[in-house]
């Protein structure tokens, strides 16, 4: 086992064997991270920082004082606001930004003993599907430098990916962690709406903005799942489930022993019995490629031989997610985006006529092409005349496309389908066409406008390129959905194959 | 009845062969005009010069073509889904106690400012 391979249990063993310290462990990602820069992977690095969260972390466990991250290093998706280091949001409008706090998500994992890295790169704002739109400079897919990593947390997923890191965190507005992740082939989990605390969350649409884990298995995003969720007074949307009617599910911080004890406990006469898979065929209609169909269609196969049984369904709004989506996340973040006025923090701009002037010019010099045109977008469909006719319209649709997932959980316990209609494509092919790009997302954009929790799952490889399969719950039902997924890797190991990147 | 079941072969034949193509069907119109663009530049305090105004101009009307099928949905009756767990249950949004919860950052908080004078930001002068 190498350190690069290793699960969060085997890093957990060695730590506590005293076999490697936190100090080695951070300066080993560090290294491979340095001599993978050419990924572009990280925005910042500082070793500093990092060796003095290592340093505490060994004390921690000298004296004892450990959980099950402890000195286990982690990187964060640069749109969580980090003390110490910058947070760029991949944008030239937060270009030097330091933050003077920590995003709630930063601070769990601190206190929970994990050792930062620094900042991954994304998609300005975290608005696009390839990582192309970073002011940075694109992230490379380790499989394939010459393809894109998937985005908006692409830099999360390729780092994963390529060895650099153990784990890391993403975002999710509109299939942002599970795109990604099907397209450098780890594991990620967007959790149900609520679930992961926004604060410190640089904001792109608030009401479909939501954090999760990126990692190497189903079994490693519980463990962090577990340490990243829970309810924050500081996130006005924040959930506490106790409070709902869903009540009494497996929920964090007890996901990991769940997944632990439910594979302990699996049949032997097919570890899937009794579990019903919903199959929409909305999700397997033309626009999907035929290889990702095949492979998305085999691991389907495998559930059903291990006695889970296949219902076909139907989400009859699956098309319309996309108008849907691509009205409420612009019109959310031009509302976000309109507290960047070169004032208080960001870019401003250096000739000006007068305040106004300043304002349009600072905003204009710091957002990139995509941000922009949602802005503009957004402005539009929330302007006076047009309210109704878009933004209203669309959170009505908005609700007919959740109780359609309501009404195929009153058939089956998951949906699976394929996470995207493609493997990773040519770096520049899809960016001189922006719709061409939204029409990606037709898979992942009703899960988020629904707030439903939805993972990636690696399950085949097409020619060079990861698969992921798409396994989608009903609201704060992650515990069952990472024992299933975790059961899926017990059998089959698409997601131990890794790239070959050169350190 | 058999016209009614032709019909509804026909529907699904073409939902599905046309499952990219509708929304991205040549139906184009000028949604939005150049002033239009002028105007929102000015809402969103975005600078959009006129030479790149047309440029700007198609890919909005390219986002608003894709949009447009929104309006054929019949939402009589719906409500609008705010906070996604309104699926199904009611939510109200919480509301936190008026009281001061903050202590005082203003010098970790001043710390990103483009320019300031005096502990205060500073801009160009607002009153002439």
């Amino acid at each position: 086992m190498t350190f690069a391979a290793a699960s969060l249990k085997q890093l957990r063993a060695a730590l506590d064997s005293r076999q490697v310290s936190a100090v080695e462990l951070a300066e080993h990602f560090l290294n491979r991270a340095e001599a993978a820069h050419d990924l572009n992977t990280f925005l910042h690095i500082d070793r500093g920082l990092t060796l003095a969260e290592a340093r505490a972390a060994d004390a921690r466990i000298a004296s004892g004082d450990v959980g099950a991250l402890t000195g286990i290093p982690v990187a964060h998706k640069d749109i969580f606001v980090t003390q110490g280091w910058r947070s760029t949001a991949g944008s030239n409008m937060l270009a030097n930004y330091v933050s003077p706090f920590d995003a709630t998500v930063v601070e769990k994992l601190k206190s929970a003993g994990m050792v930062s890295l620094g900042k991954l790169n994304c998609d300005e704002f975290a608005m696009g599907s390839s990582n192309e739109n970073s002011a940075f400079g694109p992230v490379k897919n380790p499989w394939d430098k010459s393809k894109i990593p998937g985005g908006s947390s692409g830099g999360s997923a390729a780092a994963v990916a390529a060895g650099l890191t153990p784990a890391s965190t993403g975002t999710d507005t509109g299939g942002s962690l599970r795109q990604p992740a099907s397209m450098c082939g780890i594991t990620a989990i967007k959790p149900t709406y609520g679930t992961v605390s926004r604060y410190g969350m640089i904001a792109f649409a608030s009401s479909l903005d939501q954090g999760g884990p990126m990692a190497k298995s189903a079994e490693d995003c519980a463990i962090l799942l577990d340490a990243m969720a829970g309810f924050d007074e500081r996130d006005s949307t924040s959930v506490d489930v106790s409070t709902t009617s869903r009540k009494g599910l497996v929920t964090a911080p007890n996901l990991a022993a769940f997944v632990e004890q439910h594979a302990r406990n699996a049949s032997t006469g097919g570890v899937f019995q009794g579990i019903r898979i919903g199959i929409p065929k909305e999700f397997f209609a033309a626009g999907l490629s035929a290889d990702v169909a095949q492979h998305v269609n085999l691991a389907i196969a495998e559930f059903e031989k291990q006695g889970a049984a296949i219902i076909e369904l139907s989400l009859p709004r699956t098309q319309l997610s996309i108008p849907a989506y691509y009205v409420i996340a612009p019109a959310e973040a031009s509302s976000n985006l309109s507290r960047f006025d070169g004032v208080r923090y960001g870019h401003r701009a250096v000739e000006y006529n007068n305040l106004g002037d300043m304002i349009a010019k600072s905003r204009s010099e710091g957002f990139g092409a995509e941000v922009k045109r949602r802005i503009l977008v957004g402005a539009y469909v929330l302007s006076h005349g047009y309210y109704d006719a878009y933004y209203l319209q669309a959170q009505k649709v908005r609700r007919l496309i959740a109780l359609d997932f309501q009404d195929a959980f009153t058939k089956c316990d998951f949906i699976m389908g394929p996470v995207a209609p493609t493997t990773a494509w040519k770096m520049g092919e899809k960016s001189a066409d922006p719709v061409a790009m939204y029409l990606e997302d037709i898979f992942t954009l009703g899960v988020s406008l629904a707030g439903l929790p939805g993972m990636s799952v690696p399950c085949g490889f097409a020619g060079d390129m990861p698969v992921g399969l798409q396994i989608i719950g009903n609201y704060f039902d992650e515990g069952r959905m990472l024992a299933t997924a975790h059961q899926y890797q017990c059998i089959t190991d698409w997601h131990k194959r890794t790239p070959e990147v050169s350190p | 009845m058999l016209l009614a079941c032709l019909f509804a072969v026909f529907n699904r034949f073409s939902r599905e062969a046309t499952f990219f193509t509708t929304i991205r069907k040549e139906f184009r119109f000028m949604h939005l005009s150049l002033d239009d663009i002028q105007r929102l530049s000015r809402l969103a305090r975005i600078n959009v010069a006129p030479a790149e105004s047309p440029q700007i101009q198609n890919e909005l009307n390219a986002v608003f073509n894709l949009v447009e099928q929104l309006k054929a949905v019949d939402t009589n009756g719906i409500e609008p889904l705010c906070h996604p767990i309104a699926a199904i249950e009611e939510m109200t949004l919480r509301l936190r106690l008026d009281v001061v919860t903050e202590s005082d950052q203003r010098e970790a908080n001043m710390g990103n400012a483009p320019q300031q004078e005096n502990g205060l930001f500073f801009v160009p002068k607002v009153l002439e």
